[in-house]
């Protein structure tokens, strides 16, 4: 693969070339949308590219600058994953039971960066409806990961994370439920922030499990994530979740130390079995902190141990739920126009989910069932309730945990695709934080034979600009 | 806690999500399921005596709006219906449920 044009420019440094005319919205536009014909036939970050629109909504950009009118995020290329809805284009979550499906609205997300400037240059493969870790559940054809053309990008975001490592997008959003934004950043090498839940509507997002689910950047920088997130955020009355996050005034000013910064490292992150190339490179980063000044502080997460299997019966309880709309009735399906009767309806048009789909169906509907509901999924909530027990213990002593996001780097292509429980447990460091609501973010920060790896960064509630802080600082040391 | 899920109650599993499948994929499901409940029955030995079930990791409390009623623009709401597999007046057409007893 050849280099991109405008690979690991930032989304800041573009837009400032934009206003001090340097460069123009449309000529970046036309060298991006050339590029992605060039690259994206093997990468397949993208499903579908928008040229058309992308070219007139350049021009208009490039009017807007000249007439001193351009909007915070003007001309920006933002590549959208595809469970967000964009009015009147396809919208199909990477599966075959939405294809053809013209979304009637914008995400609230979409439209927020929209209004702000933004082009939606296209949108980006994923895991079908987000279930997975590697972006091979594409009912479309998996995504190749940037750097090496035979391992994942990581997933559910792997179209997004591949896109912006690729240069072949200023930005991307994608959604996280269980890691889907961190742990792509982290195997393909950017920046992938999951805010604190609620901050950011899900409006417009197709659902997997609904008290997960959160739409958030992957970028080249933390300084790109915050413009993005600071676009986005905020409440949004169709959404009865999201809330205004509290905006603390900026603690540090880059280049500034983390002195006085408490970074809480949970021993039960740290365990035998993680690829020790990650290890070393998480361990080395943690020095970096501490060379900035921060102070490192063992601390503990007692019920870690449980978040997974928490997870893998909540997340797939909700997703159960969730696809019950895909019923052949609502959504495009010529299979219940042809059926003989409802009942056939549904199950011809539901035949059309993949395998993993289908398997979240089925577990969800098991651990929902008379007779288990109290094991499985009562006795979830409760161990929800512990892991957030947890985190609230540890921020009466910390400011931030760090920790890995990935146990191991990328891994090769079907290498887990015929093992659901393996490919599950590549989650393990991710899901708690969606558990728990609280803001986590992977930083770039080094290698394992020269695979990305990233470091996790996670803070209490409500305190995403604050973890975003410490991140940048991170970054630019 | 740990048990073996049998084809007959993936087949009840199937049939209460209206998915059909077949001997191949309840043969690949089976082996699938087992290793994912063994797994996350671990839940069973963690003492949760007292502890109060919690629905998300969100904010405590209700999220309130006025009480303005609000509805889609007409847009979006012609797109919806337009969308349907099949539709009569607006509404989606489905194939009958019931049949008339003569």
């Amino acid at each position: 693969m050849k280099s991109s044009p405008q690979e690991k420019t930032t989304l800041v440094s573009t837009l400032e070339a934009f206003r001090a005319r340097t460069r123009t919205p449309s000529d970046t536009a036309s060298e991006m949308l050339a590029f992605i014909k060039d690259e994206n036939d093997a990468l397949h970050a993208y499903l579908r590219v928008f040229d058309t629109d992308v070219r007139a909504a350049a021009a208009r950009a490039d009017a807007a600058y000249g007439a001193g009118t351009a909007r915070p995020l003007e001309g920006a290329l933002i590549a959208v994953k595809d469970n967000l809805l964009v009015t009147g284009t396809e919208t199909t979550a990477a599966s075959k039971i939405l294809e053809g499906y013209m979304a009637p609205y914008t995400a609230t997300a979409v439209a927020r960066l929209e209004a702000a400037g933004a082009i939606v240059l296209g949108k980006t493969n994923m895991d079908e409806f987000a279930m997975g870790s590697s972006t091979e559940n594409s009912a479309y054809g998996p995504t190749e990961h940037p750097t090496d053309g035979r391992r994942v990008p990581g997933g559910s975001s792997g179209g997004s994370a591949a896109a912006v490592v690729a240069g072949l997008c200023h930005a991307a959003l994608g959604s996280d439920t269980g890691g889907s934004i961190r742990q792509p950043a982290a195997l393909s090498g950017c920046v992938g922030f999951k805010p604190s839940y609620g901050a950011v509507s899900r409006y417009g997002l197709i659902a997997m499990a609904s008290s997960l689910d959160v739409v958030g950047p992957l970028t080249n920088s933390v300084a790109d994530a915050r413009l993005i997130f600071d676009v986005m955020r905020g409440r949004d009355d169709r959404d009865g979740t999201s809330v205004d996050i509290e905006i603390q005034d900026s603690k540090f000013k880059i280049q500034d130390s983390l002195k006085g910064v408490r970074v809480g490292i949970p021993q039960e992150y740290f365990l035998p079995g993680i690829d020790s190339g990650v290890e070393g490179a998480v361990q080395m980063a943690l020095k970096r902190l501490e060379m900035l000044g921060a102070t490192l502080v063992p601390i503990s997460l007692p019920h870690s141990e449980y978040g997974l299997a928490t997870y893998y019966v909540i997340m797939p309880a909700e997703a159960s739920t969730n696809l019950s709309r895909f019923d052949g009735v609502r959504f495009p399906s010529s299979r219940m126009t042809d059926a003989g009767s409802l009942e056939e309806g549904y199950r011809n048009t539901r035949a059309l989910f993949g395998p993993e789909v289908k398997r979240r169906i089925l577990i969800g509907t098991y651990v929902l069932s008379a007779g288990y509901y109290d094991a499985y999924y009562r006795q979830a909530q409760k161990a929800r309730a512990l892991l957030i027990r947890d985190f609230d213990q540890a921020w009466s002593t910390v400011d931030v945990i760090a920790a890995p996001v990935s146990p191991t780097p990328a891994w090769q292509m079907g290498e887990k695709t015929d093992d659901p429980l393996s490919m599950y447990l590549s989650d393990i460091f991710t899901v708690t934080a969606n558990l728990v609501g609280v803001p986590s973010i992977s930083v770039p920060c080094g290698e394992s034979d020269l695979l990305p790896v990233g470091l996790q960064l996670m803070a209490a509630r409500g305190k995403d600009q604050y973890l975003l802080d410490v991140a940048e600082v991170f970054e630019k040391s | 806690m740990t048990m073996s899920v049998s084809d007959v109650e993936i087949r009840k599993l199937a049939k209460l999500s209206r998915l059909s499948l077949d001997d191949e994929e309840i043969k690949n499901i089976r082996g699938d399921l087992d290793e994912i409940f063994e797994y996350i029955s671990k839940l069973s030995r963690l003492d949760t005596a007292g502890v109060a079930e919690v629905h998300g990791g969100g904010a405590p409390g209700n999220a309130f709006r006025d009480d303005v009623a609000a509805s889609s623009a007409a847009s979006v709401r012609a797109a919806l219906v337009s969308g349907l597999p099949k539709q009569e007046a607006d509404m989606a057409k489905v194939p009958a449920v019931f049949t008339r007893e003569s």
